[in-house]
């Protein structure tokens, strides 16, 4: 008879790191027989793997570290433990992305993130969860450079010396064991989960005030961190739809919500949350099953005060649709890098020299004891004057040089991780790590290396900006450009937005009280704009940013309150829908391209090289703005 | 979004200013604010020598770019240490940049502000709050000053930034819980029962924290009286703090079920969580069986679950009242009372 599925996984080192090299204990039999093993591989396939990168974790840094290092040119493999994409803002936890817009001063995310939310707010007319999970997938299947490996669990890593060598991994689905090799490495985990398995530096807790000066630091440092919460989705329907608790569901009375607003019905609540108190990561087994439970005791019972208290008669006719079974996490371990962000950083934001991502989500700490203690306000948020800058340093371990990190996980404090752990600062240190990874590949440097370098630093920041990473104080000083040495005229100008806008360096209203696009009305016919050379240039590429309101929220969410707050849901009004590029030489157009429903804010055309000594955009249509507007266009020999 | 901010009545400069001499007053600490000069604390008490609000008398410099204010302003906190309000005499005017007096405005704002005990003064440093970009050019005083930041807008006055957050910082540090210490000492039968009278929510509250099961007994009638107060939480923390013994007092428990049907519907929801299994007795049900007509149908479960665990209590009158909801069969109500009605002639056949 075969051995059990749970001895035969012992044997190939779950939990224990050792393939093969002990079969005997694996099994209850003496006379342990080596062929029975060999036989057994018919069930559990063994994959060894090789890739440039290996990124763990496709929740939103995850996904954009890998989309990043894939269309730099990196191989990548990126592994799952879910089913699907997403982590915290998939259809199986339903947490909104949340980032710098809060701050209402326009600095919306752009990058890879503004393109998955662009793509999802234009496919997903109907706003169904699950749509977005199919965007999320779309992109990274369809990225060639990237082999996506759904539930796949990470169990083991194995080091050389101060480098990641090789993780395990494995999927029950489909019966297979992962050994992956990789040359770079990536904890996109949230937990920090491939770095704790590697012996890496990390930290957790609350640190505290004294360690880093930081005035919402704590009296004494612990190791308390901000709780997990579940979310539901409510609908109403015509007719009383009643509901009975289940036996544990906690109860609650009016005075349980002092704190805690229950302001509608169809979209759970944030302050639904526990555990900051218990370290679900170090005691999973015992302690993060029961805290799953606990929420749901939570959940359950904040639904049942809202139904069966008497004190929402207009909840009669609401029933619930969904509920995450899955906790939301807002923070485990925190993996050391070459530098700490603190507390100071997020509200006086220096320019670090070395910075590839920002932040504006106010400092939020959360209680630790969630909803054990309804008499404490659940949460205190504190604003912060603009965006803040993180440094490139936050991004890689300081005990394994191949080692790159992003996400929740990053090297901040605490307190600093309050405002930067949401979805879409996540995102953007995604992009961040995935293009330096790619970068260290190409240059054969280490990322120690790479901020040490004020050449290295700088071309990787003119690469991120290429590519739509937002950087403060950073513009486009890319002497491939050949667009900045080109003069622009245009069939239209509107007051302030002449022409030459899109050759300024910027890509986005910035705040300095200067406009930094190009407008032309669209009432007059097809307005153009046209960049042009003295001698003939050699071009393969054009590459443009148009206007998609970023003074706006654009992102998916189960509350109608939020999908309607200052948020359009389809193609932006403002984004360049129809329009034709067209590359000239002597008066002669050698290369045409019409474009039609584009709802993106970057494009970039690529197509077989050209002599030309003027490239020509006509805007044929807009989303419904009456201007046409491009903030960026750039040209390209390569 | 506590209800505890729209209690208390905000004072513009217009209103009644207060008369210290009306007071008796007792000097209780000496406070020393981080580079601020020192201030007496005074505790005022009136005639009858209860413990009104203390307050300080902060004379000070405010210096920024080189230049120094005085400050010479009275400021008064309510015995938990929240701060109550402040007045100026007419020749200490609060002034901003350029010496321009405060308009009524602008005291208005200053209020809020300091009113205010999250506010985001205390997370900055006051250089924090200006914006180095922009300045403000001063013709009198020949220099220039920065403007105030656009997150801190609501947090101060433009021009008087560092009035603003001098003041907040004495108003809303350390002093308060010295203050609230103090008034933890004084704690007395007398000023038990004058704070649980006060109309304040956050006084109801802090009695509420300190009280012994023995006192919960003593103080029952002016706990009771709290289940109509208008504040949004009170009753319901009042409810809270009925013990079983009180409930089981009969002349106690009426004086609970009386307000019943005058009380909104959350706090109704409350007593009857409440009381859903402590004995009621007749008072109780004749006061629970009026307020039927006015309930709504998802309270009338309750309710009439309470009775029915209850029937010793239908007396005569009880009986009389429950035949009269019967009279209405449209009703929900009807439907309920016959119900009782049935298990009441039910056990009493013989």
């Amino acid at each position: 008879m075969k051995e059990n599925r749970r001895t035969f996984l012992k044997a190939f080192g779950l939990g224990s790191g050792a393939i093969l090299s002990n079969p005997g204990f694996a099994f209850d039999t003496s006379g342990t027989n080596l062929e029975d093993i060999k036989s057994n591989l018919d069930v559990f396939a063994r994959r060894q793997m090789e890739t440039d990168v290996l990124i763990a974790g496709g929740g939103m840094s995850g996904i954009c570290a890998a989309l990043a290092a894939a269309r730099n040119g990196a191989k990548v493999i990126l592994i799952q433990n879910r089913s699907r994409l997403g982590g915290n803002a998939s259809s199986e936890i339903r947490m909104h992305i949340s980032g710098s817009s809060t701050l209402g001063q326009g600095w919306r995310e752009t990058g890879i993130l503004e393109e998955l939310m662009l793509t999802e707010a234009a496919v997903n007319q109907q706003t169904c969860y699950e749509v977005f999970d199919y965007v999320l997938y779309d992109k990274v299947f369809s990225e060639k450079n990237i082999t996506l490996l759904l539930d796949t669990m990470l169990f083991d890593v194995s080091t050389e010396g101060n480098r990641v060598s090789m993780i395990k991994a494995y999927c029950s689905q489909t019966e297979e064991l992962y050994e992956i090799s990789a040359k770079l490495f990536s904890d996109c985990t949230g937990d920090g989960t491939l770095a704790a398995i590697a012996g890496a530096e990390f930290m957790r807790g609350r640190e505290a005030k004294s360690k880093w000066n930081e005035s919402l630091g704590q009296d004494q440092a612990d190791d308390v961190t901000m709780g997990s919460s579940l979310m539901f989705q409510a609908q109403k329907h015509d007719r009383p739809m009643p509901f009975v608790a289940p036996s544990w569901a906690r109860k609650y009375t009016f005075t349980d919500f002092v704190h805690r607003r229950i302001s509608a019905y169809d979209y759970g609540y944030w302050w639904l949350e526990l555990g900051g108190r218990v370290d679900i990561v170090k005691d999973i087994i015992n302690d993060g099953q029961r805290l799953r439970d606990e929420l749901m005791a939570v959940m359950f019972g904040v639904w049942d005060y809202i139904k069966n208290s008497g004190n929402h008669p207009d909840s009669e006719n609401w029933a619930l649709s969904w509920f995450g079974m899955i906790p939301g996490k807002r923070e485990s371990r925190r993996i050391v890098g070459d530098y700490i962000m603190v507390q100071r950083d997020t509200q006086t934001a220096p320019l670090f020299e070395d910075r590839v991502a920002y932040g504006g989500w106010p400092l939020d700490d959360h209680l630790p004891e969630g909803m054990d203690d309804t008499s404490q306000k659940p949460n205190r948020a504190i604003h912060l004057k603009g965006p803040y800058s993180i440094p490139m340093r936050c991004l890689y371990s300081k005990s394994y040089e191949n080692l790159f990190m992003a996400g929740r996980n990053i090297s901040v404090s605490h307190v600093a991780l309050s405002s930067c752990r949401v979805m879409a600062t996540c995102a953007t240190l995604g992009q961040a790590a995935g293009t330096a990874m790619a970068y260290c590949l190409d240059n054969s440097i280490t990322p120690a290396i790479l901020c040490n370098t004020t050449q290295h630093i700088q071309k990787l920041q003119q690469i991120l900006l290429r590519q739509d990473q937002s950087i403060l104080g950073v513009q486009n000083n890319d002497e491939n450009d050949l667009a900045r040495k080109a003069s622009v005229r245009a069939s239209d100008e509107a007051p302030d937005h002449p022409a030459s806008k899109v050759i300024d360096g910027y890509n986005r209203d910035v705040r300095d009280g200067n406009t930094h696009q190009w407008q032309a009305s669209m009432n007059g016919g097809e307005p153009w704009i046209e960049l042009s050379w003295d001698n003939a240039q050699t071009l393969s590429t054009v590459e443009c940013t148009f206007d998609t309101g970023l003074n706006r929220y654009l992102r998916i969410s189960p509350s109608q309150a939020v999908l309607a707050m200052n948020q359009v849901r389809g193609p932006q009004p403002e984004t360049v829908s129809d329009y034709k590029l067209e590359a000239i030489h002597n008066g002669k157009t050698v290369y045409e391209k019409f474009v039609t429903g584009n709802f993106l804010r970057k494009v970039v055309h690529a197509f077989p090289t050209v002599k030309a000594d003027a490239i020509r955009l006509t805007v044929q249509k807009t989303h419904g703005d009456e201007l046409a507007k491009i903030f960026e266009i750039r040209c390209y020999q390569a | 979004m506590s209800a505890y901010a729209f209690i208390f009545p905000i004072f513009s400069s217009n209103s009644q200013s207060i008369e210290e001499g009306h007071y008796q007053q007792e000097e209780v600490f000496i406070h020393q604010a981080k580079g601020s000069a020192e201030a007496e604390v005074k505790l005022l008490s009136d005639q009858s020598g209860n413990p009104v609000m203390y307050t300080s008398h902060l004379i000070s410099a405010v210096c920024s770019d080189g230049i120094c204010k005085p400050i010479d302003i009275h400021l008064y906190w309510d015995l938990l240490g929240k701060f109550y309000r402040y007045q100026t005499s007419d020749e200490e005017e609060l002034t901003k940049f350029d010496h321009e007096p405060f308009t009524e405005e602008d005291h208005a704002r200053l209020h809020e502000i300091l009113s205010d005990e999250n506010s985001i003064l205390q997370d900055y440093e006051v250089e924090d709050l200006i914006d180095t970009d922009r300045k403000l050019h001063s013709d009198e005083i020949d220099g220039v000053t920065g403007a105030t930041n656009i997150t801190f807008r609501d947090a101060s006055v433009e021009g008087a930034m560092y009035t603003v957050y001098t003041l907040w910082h004495f108003i809303n540090g350390d002093v308060r819980n010295k203050i609230f210490a103090h008034t933890k000492s004084l704690l007395s039968e007398s000023l038990i029962r004058y704070m649980l009278q006060s109309e304040k929510g956050d006084y109801h509250n802090f009695i509420f924290n300190n009280l012994s099961d023995s006192q919960r007994k003593k103080f029952a009638p002016e706990i009771i009286s709290l289940i109509s107060s208008k504040d949004i939480y009170t009753p319901h923390f009042a409810i809270q703090q009925l013990t079983d013994d009180v409930l089981a007092d009969s002349i106690h428990q009426a004086a609970v079920l009386e307000q019943f049907a005058s009380v909104p519907p959350v706090v109704q929801n409350s007593l009857l969580a409440r009381i859903e299994s402590q004995p009621i007795y007749n008072v109780g049900i004749r006061a629970l069986l009026e307020s039927v007509p006015q309930l709504a149908s998802n309270q009338l479960d309750r309710v009439f679950l309470i009775i029915g665990r209850n029937k010793a209590s239908i007396d005569k009158l009880n009986m009389k009242a429950l035949k009269n909801l019967t009279l209405q069969p449209e009703k929900d109500f009807s439907y309920f009372a016959e119900r009782i009605l049935d298990q009441v002639s039910d056990s009493s056949n013989p």
